[in-house]
């Protein structure tokens, strides 16, 4: 049916052509995460051993075991779980507050303010890393999960994301329910959020992925190991351990227990990921 | 009168929250930087010494690697930029007038790499490049070619990174030209048959020129972003072999964090900002509202 929309250069290869060109491409894109499991359940004698096996011949547990023996890895999972669960719940939270008044409420200032808000979507947090260790530092929050979190509360990016979708709620049903006495907060929770559920679940796949991922925030602020987040983890589970081959099955358990979350969940809501995940990509 | 100013006060709380953040630890921290690029500041301590523009006199005349990880910025960013979005572009087309069970699959597994953790994505390619032992060696060597040393060779090291990156990104890219091509409508296509347009010439002349708008958001975006690359560089080579592979983030970091020079980092901070601030501007100018949305 969509063939006929298009018709570009792409319907001069043939249909067979184009399946091996993608069958290639999925091969490509899979091959590391089944070179990753692969590694994660052999022995270290089958690591080192050339030619490799893909499947591996006597598959072992005995390294995801050992994940846990020689790190603090559920640590790391709560880490990071503290940190992106909190994060993404003020980021909805107050991204929707705000977007609510820029969108809906008349004040003075509101253009002016907006335009602030605005402004600071193109300030990337990465070129403040020097002034905002200093104001952490200042804080005596180094090392602690308010380091982690609080600066990324929220972002210029989802107080504008918010505003764009309460702008698409039609007057009238606010009016209504201004007339019947409402308070603005009523209106809020109970017109606003339940209005803007999609958006709502876009800014939370977006803002948990990136703060689940961020590696060179935490690797700034955080100070002992009992407070590293996953990414930190396994990346220094890969300093601290040899970078002789030998440990290479470790280090692909750790990445395999640590991509394991994202990937089940990402499979599961695989429409709402893209969404979520393209949607965010507006902001820059 | 009275109703106006219940709903200023209101509006005022509602963003309170939001505005407290943004200015404590987006805007303050921004002007915060400008101060410290004027001084002689450690890491800690309190010994601070205020040296005006010295910083960025010593940065552009004294300091040979500011030169060579800007050179390495804009080599990543170009080789980048321009793969992911050629690749993704070409994905894209091709899966176009597929049926939507091949969409699904293809979208599914290429935007994978989109959501994983790139820490443990480097650590897979770090893995796989390794010479010898390494997969990607080994398969090469069942073709006969001895590869090179990938990440450890400072020819290579910067193509393997880009090589990964582009791995990554292509399926993200590839859903932004998805979008980007359902809002191209039919008769465009019909006239141009009617016309007697081949398919080269339709792509060329109405395909191309209507993802613009998508074709500069996926470049500006990805250029801001390649500037501000740093799991990658700093796990698998950390700016080696040499300085091969050190990117503007990367020195900043180094800087900063390990050799204590808060000052120097918060100038090269700045200069960083530059040059993402003009890819901005270039793209709000040319850039009307969103082509997804």
């Amino acid at each position: 049916m969509k063939i006929s929309i298009l018709n570009t250069w792409s319907s001069k290869f043939t249909k067979a052509s184009k399946l091996v060109f993608f069958a290639t491409l999925v091969i490509f894109s899979l091959i590391p995460y089944l070179w990753l499991i692969s590694t994660a359940f052999k022995p270290t004698s089958e690591v080192v051993a050339f030619p490799p096996n893909f499947i591996p011949k006597n598959p072992t547990f005995n390294n995801i075991r050992k994940v846990f023996e020689v790190a603090p890895f559920l640590r790391f999972f709560l880490n990071s779980t503290i940190v992106s669960v909190t994060a993404t719940l003020s980021a909805l939270i107050f991204g929707s507050m705000a977007g609510y008044a820029f969108a809906k409420l008349r004040f003075p200032g509101r253009n002016t303010i907006f335009l602030i808000v605005i402004a600071t979507m193109m300030v990337p947090w990465q070129i403040t890393i020097i002034p905002l260790f200093n104001l952490i530092v200042k804080l005596r929050w180094v090392n602690s999960y308010q380091a982690l979190v609080v600066p990324k509360f929220v972002a210029g990016f989802a107080v504008f994301l918010m505003r764009q979708f309460i702008m698409g709620i039609p007057d009238e049903l606010i009016e209504a329910s201004r007339i019947d006495g409402c308070s603005y907060f009523r209106i809020y929770l109970s017109i606003i959020l339940p209005n803007i559920k999609p958006a709502l679940a876009s800014l939370t796949i977006f803002k948990f992925l990136s703060m689940w991922n961020d590696y060179l925030w935490p690797i700034i602020v955080v100070k002992t190991p009992l407070m590293r987040t996953l990414p930190l983890g396994v990346a220094l589970f890969f300093t601290e351990e040899s970078r002789s081959p030998s440990f290479y099955n470790l280090i692909m358990s750790a990445s395999f227990l640590a991509l394991l979350p994202t990937v089940v969940l990402f499979l599961a809501l695989q429409k709402y990921f893209i969404r979520g995940v393209v949607l965010s990509g507006l902001k820059g | 009168m009275k109703t106006r100013t219940i709903e200023s006060v209101s509006a005022y709380m509602f963003i309170m929250p939001a505005l407290i953040v943004l200015c404590l630890f987006i805007i303050y921290p921004m002007f915060l930087n400008l101060y410290i690029s004027l001084f002689k500041w450690p890491l800690l301590g309190s010994t601070r010494i205020f040296v005006g523009l010295k910083n960025y006199i010593r940065i552009f005349s004294e300091d040979p690697v500011f030169w060579v990880t800007l050179k390495n910025t804009f080599y990543f960013g170009a080789g980048y930029v321009f793969l992911v979005t050629i690749s993704g572009l070409l994905i894209a087309v091709l899966l176009w007038d597929m049926s939507r069970f091949y969409q699904t699959v293809v979208k599914t597994i290429l935007f994978l790499p989109a959501v994983s953790m790139l820490v443990c994505i480097s650590l897979i390619w770090i893995w796989m490049y390794m010479p010898q032992l390494g997969l990607i060696s080994y398969l090469l060597s069942l073709l006969g070619i001895r590869g090179p040393a990938w990440l450890r060779d400072t020819t290579w090291a910067m193509p393997s990174i880009i090589f990964m990156m582009v791995w990554k990104d292509m399926g993200y890219v590839m859903v932004l030209y998805l979008a980007g091509l359902s809002g191209i409508p039919e008769s465009y296509y019909d006239a141009a048959k009617i016309d007697g347009a081949g398919a080269w010439n339709r792509f060329w002349h109405i395909t191309l020129p209507l993802l613009k708008p998508a074709s500069l958001f996926v470049v500006a975006t990805g250029t801001i972003k390649a500037f501000q690359v740093f799991a990658p560089v700093q796990l698998m080579t950390n700016g080696g072999p040499g300085d091969a592979t050190r990117v503007l983030l990367l020195h900043i970091y180094h800087k900063g964090f390990l050799f204590s020079r808060m000052g120097e980092a918060a100038t090269l901070s700045t200069i960083l900002f530059i040059l993402i601030f003009v890819v901005t501007a270039i793209q709000l100018k040319y850039y009307h509202s969103g082509f997804i949305t």
